[in-house]
């Protein structure tokens, strides 16, 4: 039991970094598909600074540096060029997949897998056998819920997220707001992609970040586009993930005949059946994914 | 100048340049990418290094080499000649299907991100009743690949009655179920139930190792169009049908209409009497069953048996090629040759004259679906440019 809770913590983080610039991104009114293709450039120049200062810091920033980067290409596209944000998503994540690998074998001369890095260029254990990213992970979600419903800011942010018009009639400035909502949803994706090469993996490997970045917006919906939400959700889908891990190894006989495909199904099937409503309901921000043009009515 | 002006406002003029538009810039920033990632020491310099990368690719989608100096094809080794144009018309076939799939959900206003999934569940079940029957050469294969639609269709219908019942959003929706499909069939089906070894009741539990189903009847495979090594195989002929069914169904039949009609303005169609619920869980049944059959032909065509690893990356090409052909079967049809034609050609990429990783058809397709999103900015330029030619009658088409 107590590996388990250990293994979740280990693991929760990279997943909820990335929800939680879901939620910010949503809760601003543009949909960030590209959380998957944000993780991996945040892998791969997290991993390439580490590797070649040594340092895990100037790694973590270049992580969340690239997250910003690409962050950048949706905000321009779908805030001012009212550019489909799903298949801006869809694209970034297509060129974050093609070109990492590409990079991978242009910059390194490696195909599949990365050298390990040096431990002294990892974030390694801190606090009671926890690294810095647990840690973080654990405040995050608590200043992000204070940030969104206790300051200004994020009164401004959620109400762009729910009626622009209202918002702008307001004096409040839509597109300004929307750009600190996606560039901030690259940056914690970015880091939550550092998460992998610098605290789990100590590698950056051709398959990351393997789909949490689709979890991680399966944890925005089954969070309920709320902070606190998507730490829980993050939590339950990691559990599930690392329950299944643990339960390989058991030795009780049922346990060991479930195919493992059903634990990795199980996240996407349980968010399904969040939002079909079948573990309560589940409602967007009202205009979430919607374009917003200046002055329209 | 004053028709220049009105050509460059035209709607039509600007819908169809922008794919072209989008395309060639995709080319050109890939080509930037290759040339700036050259390392210094490579002998030949970094622009050479380009210019070779997009020769070979050439090469390899059309199956003929050309001579760098006169740029004519010269002969046809390592490639037989009968290869020629092969890769590329079997994956077009793929392409097409996928293609279709995405842009028939997208004429009635869904965005389909299934297809992946629904070309796995058409995949797994082609590969399961291919071995399964034992049917006449000529009935088997279409037998098959009704299957795989029927249960590819379902799974896409799935995700439109969760829109229309439920209120789940198509493209959350379809995500899950991709994942759903990838990792139920990778990671259960073809290391458990529909295993070779289990299927062929052989002791011993299966293993990763042997991930994959048993291989089809030689009367489930599809006809081979020319002889080998050319695998040029019926699927392209299905493919090509497919989109003249499409197009007939979307633009000459009511049911097409209706279809198109709830795509423009559901409100609309509901207030003109169009049962638009059903017509949803309707395009996405046609989305699906598309995308099945594109899995049953790579089965029944190439493969011949569903392989452990994901047979993947045709789905979420049908996202890119629906967008670059302008949602239209006949653009599809463009858009998929030119695809497969890629990813046919990038092996050749990998040859040590240029070594560059296979990936690189993704980062090229990534940028042109990044390009044809941005249609406002090119648009936006056009009236600009026009504009410049005669302000005074330019109007604001954006």
């Amino acid at each position: 039991m107590f590996d388990l809770l250990s293994s979740v913590l280990d693991y929760l983080p990279p997943i909820l970094f990335a929800a939680l610039g879901g939620v910010l991104a949503e809760r601003a009114g543009v949909v960030n598909l590209g959380l998957e293709g944000m993780m991996r450039v945040g892998a791969f120049f997290a991993f390439l600074v580490a590797f070649r200062t040594g340092n895990p810091w100037l790694g973590a920033a270049a992580g969340a540096g690239a997250g910003v980067a690409f962050a950048l290409v949706l905000a321009w596209l779908a805030i001012h060029w009212r550019a489909d944000q799903v298949v801006t998503g869809i694209a970034l994540n297509l060129i974050a997949m093609g070109l990492m690998s590409y990079l991978m074998k242009a910059v390194l001369d490696k195909e599949g897998s990365t050298d390990a890095l040096a431990s002294t260029a990892k974030f390694g254990p801190l606090l009671f056998g926890k690294n810095l990213f647990t840690l973080l992970a654990l405040v995050a979600p608590f200043v992000m819920h204070f940030l969104l419903y206790r300051t200004v800011w994020g009164l401004r942010t959620r109400a762009v997220g729910e009626h622009p018009r209202a918002a702008e009639s307001l004096g409040i400035s839509v597109y300004g707001l929307r750009y600190v909502a996606v560039l901030g949803s690259g940056a914690l994706a970015g880091i939550g992609g550092a998460c992998l090469p610098l605290a789990l993996e100590g590698r950056f490997t051709d398959h990351m970040p393997a789909g949490q970045g689709f979890i991680a917006l399966a944890a925005v919906v089954f969070g309920k586009w709320r902070p606190l939400g998507a730490l829980a959700a993050a939590a339950f889908f990691v559990t599930a993930q690392a329950l299944q891990l643990t339960l390989q190894h058991s030795h009780v006989e049922w346990v060991q005949s479930i195919p493992k495909g059903f634990f990795f199904a199980f996240p996407y099937v349980v968010t399904l059946l969040a939002l079909a409503g079948f573990v309560g309901r589940a409602t967007p921000p009202a205009a979430d994914g919607v374009p917003y043009v200046r002055g329209s009515r | 100048m004053g028709t220049l002006r009105r050509i460059l406002l035209a709607e039509g003029f600007q819908t169809a340049t922008i794919p072209i538009v989008a395309v060639t810039l995709a080319l050109v920033v890939c080509w930037l990418v290759i040339a700036l990632t050259t390392p210094a020491s490579f002998t030949g310099g970094r622009w050479n290094r380009a210019n070779e990368a997009y020769r070979k690719l050439a090469e390899g989608g059309l199956g003929v080499n050309f001579d760098p100096k006169t740029r004519a094809p010269v002969s046809v080794d390592p490639l037989p000649k009968n290869r020629r144009f092969g890769e590329t018309a079997n994956k077009a076939a793929l392409l097409i299907l996928t293609g279709l799939s995405v842009a028939i959900a997208l004429r009635a206003g869904l965005f389909n991100i299934g297809a992946e999934g629904q070309f796995i569940v058409g995949a797994i079940t082609a590969a399961y009743f291919g071995w399964r029957l034992h049917l006449p050469p000529a009935v088997q294969p279409i037998a098959v690949m009704l299957l795989a639609m029927t249960a590819a269709g379902l799974y896409g219908a799935l995700a439109g009655a969760l829109k229309v019942w439920r209120g789940v959003h198509e493209v959350i929706g379809t995500i899950m179920l991709n994942w759903i499909a990838y990792y139920l069939v990778t990671q259960w089906l073809v290391i458990g139930p529909l295993n070779v070894r289990t299927l062929m009741g052989e002791s011993g539990a299966p293993s990763v190792n042997e991930a994959g189903t048993p291989e089809v009847g030689a009367s489930a495979l599809l006809w081979r169009l020319f002889d080998p090594p050319n695998r040029v195989n019926a699927g392209i002929l299905i493919a090509a049908g497919m989109a003249i069914l499409a197009w007939v169904f979307l633009y000459w039949t009511r049911l097409g209409y209706e279809l198109r009609a709830v795509g423009s303005g559901p409100e609309a169609a509901r207030s003109a009497g169009i049962p638009v619920g059903r017509r949803t869980v309707m395009a996405m049944f046609i989305a699906g069953a598309l995308a099945g059959l594109a899995g049953a032909v790579y089965i029944l065509g190439t493969e011949k048996r569903y392989a452990g690893a994901a047979a993947g990356g045709y789905g979420f090409d049908g996202i890119a090629i629906s967008l670059l052909g302008a949602n239209h079967p006949i653009g599809v049809v463009a858009a998929a040759v030119f695809i497969g034609l890629v990813r046919a050609g990038a092996t050749a990429l990998q040859l040590p004259a240029v070594a560059i990783h296979k990936s690189f058809t993704d980062l090229l397709q990534g940028c042109i679906i990044l390009f044809v999103t941005a249609h406002y900015l090119f648009r936006w330029a056009m009236v600009r440019v026009a504009r410049r030619i005669g302000p005074e009658e330019a109007q604001e088409r954006v």
